[in-house]
């Protein structure tokens, strides 16, 4: 189960109707135990992918290397990554599954020409079984309390 | 000689929940051998049936990727910090059938029988269009349409024509060429 806080997955939409020609993409972040992970806050990220951005997202691995160093020791953890479709659908692409991590939550977001969005999250629980749905819930009108609480800790 | 090796979270079930695991060994290589016989099923996570590095893995010793080193049998010293940091992409696969033809049937709403639809396709998408017989008349549109081209612009093409509120029949299953 995914937890996303309403501010939170407001901001991800945002980010991905601000960009209709290149696929947009981010960290998300927060507390995972066990198949429970709480999005506390995101980490935007610039689209490296070389080519076809409007239908490709790649992570710099250093910007990866680098988060993952921060939160060592931290209650923080990375617990997947969100990425925009452009006028396309939530479902992860051959190109998504091929290169997904299990256990990580892939948030995927769509924008259609009219400005509508819709969005899923995606998880690997095995490469044999590939990707699902993954449970998501967005909480509250407000940040929640833990949210709260991992900004105190940046 | 002990090297400090850093486990993203997907992998620590296999480490006992550790984010920080120690083991040793003198290249990449050997230190993916020695922390399999510490962790077992660690190397087969990372690495293919061949040995290499799985594409969705990338391997840093202290700041640098080791596919820019001297990849498996970079050399690795004492106090070196190891991390394995996911490949984070996604997409249409390179290797995504190219030449793949769809053939549809499509049936214009009575306010789009007008608009030259195909040639904007055509235009819009990387496709190749050959209408392979149509009936119009002021009231309705049918046709069939062959479309050519690489798969993710033949679903998008197709995805514009709904959004146009045409609708669109498969006439057959794809061909791959």
């Amino acid at each position: 189960m995914l937890y996303v806080p309403h501010n939170v997955i407001e901001q991800i939409v945002a980010l991905c109707k601000a960009d209709q020609h290149a696929e947009v993409c981010g960290v998300l972040i927060g507390q995972w135990r066990g198949s429970e992970k709480r999005v506390g806050r995101i980490v935007h990220v610039e689209n490296v992918a070389q080519t076809h951005r409007e239908t490709r997202y790649r992570i710099d691995d250093r910007v990866i290397l680098a988060l993952e160093n921060t939160l060592q020791g931290l209650a923080e953890e990375i617990l997947g990554f969100y990425h925009s479709h452009l006028n396309s659908s939530v479902t992860p692409s051959q190109h998504d599954t091929a290169l997904a991590w299990e256990a990580y939550s892939y948030l995927i977001v769509t924008v259609d020409r009219s400005g509508g969005e819709s969005y899923a999250s995606w998880v690997m629980e095995s490469r044999n079984i590939g990707f699902q749905k993954e449970l998501m819930k967005v909480i509250g009108g407000e940040p929640t309390a833990e949210s709260l609480d991992t900004r105190r800790e940046e | 000689m002990s090297i400090t090796v850093r486990i993203p979270q997907p992998l620590r079930k296999l480490t006992n929940g550790l984010s920080e695991v120690s083991s040793s060994g003198q290249t990449a290589k050997e230190l993916l051998g020695n922390l399999d016989q510490q962790y077992a099923g660690l190397k087969e996570r990372l690495c293919d049936e061949t040995g290499a590095l799985r594409r969705f893995v990338n391997i840093y010793v202290n700041d640098e990727d080791i596919r820019f080193l001297q990849d498996l049998d970079t050399p690795l010293k004492d106090g070196d910090l190891v991390s394995i940091v996911p490949a984070i992409a996604g997409g249409v696969e390179e290797n995504d059938p190219k030449n793949i033809t769809r053939k549809i049937y499509l049936t214009f709403p009575h306010k789009q029988i007008q608009e030259p639809i195909v040639w904007r396709l055509a235009k819009k998408f990387d496709v190749i269009t050959n209408i392979r017989g149509a009936s119009v008349s002021e009231e309705i549109g049918l046709m069939a349409l062959e479309l050519k081209g690489g798969t993710t612009d033949i679903e998008r093409a197709i995805s514009y024509l709904k959004e146009l509120g045409v609708k669109v029949e498969p006439i057959e299953k794809d061909v791959i060429e």
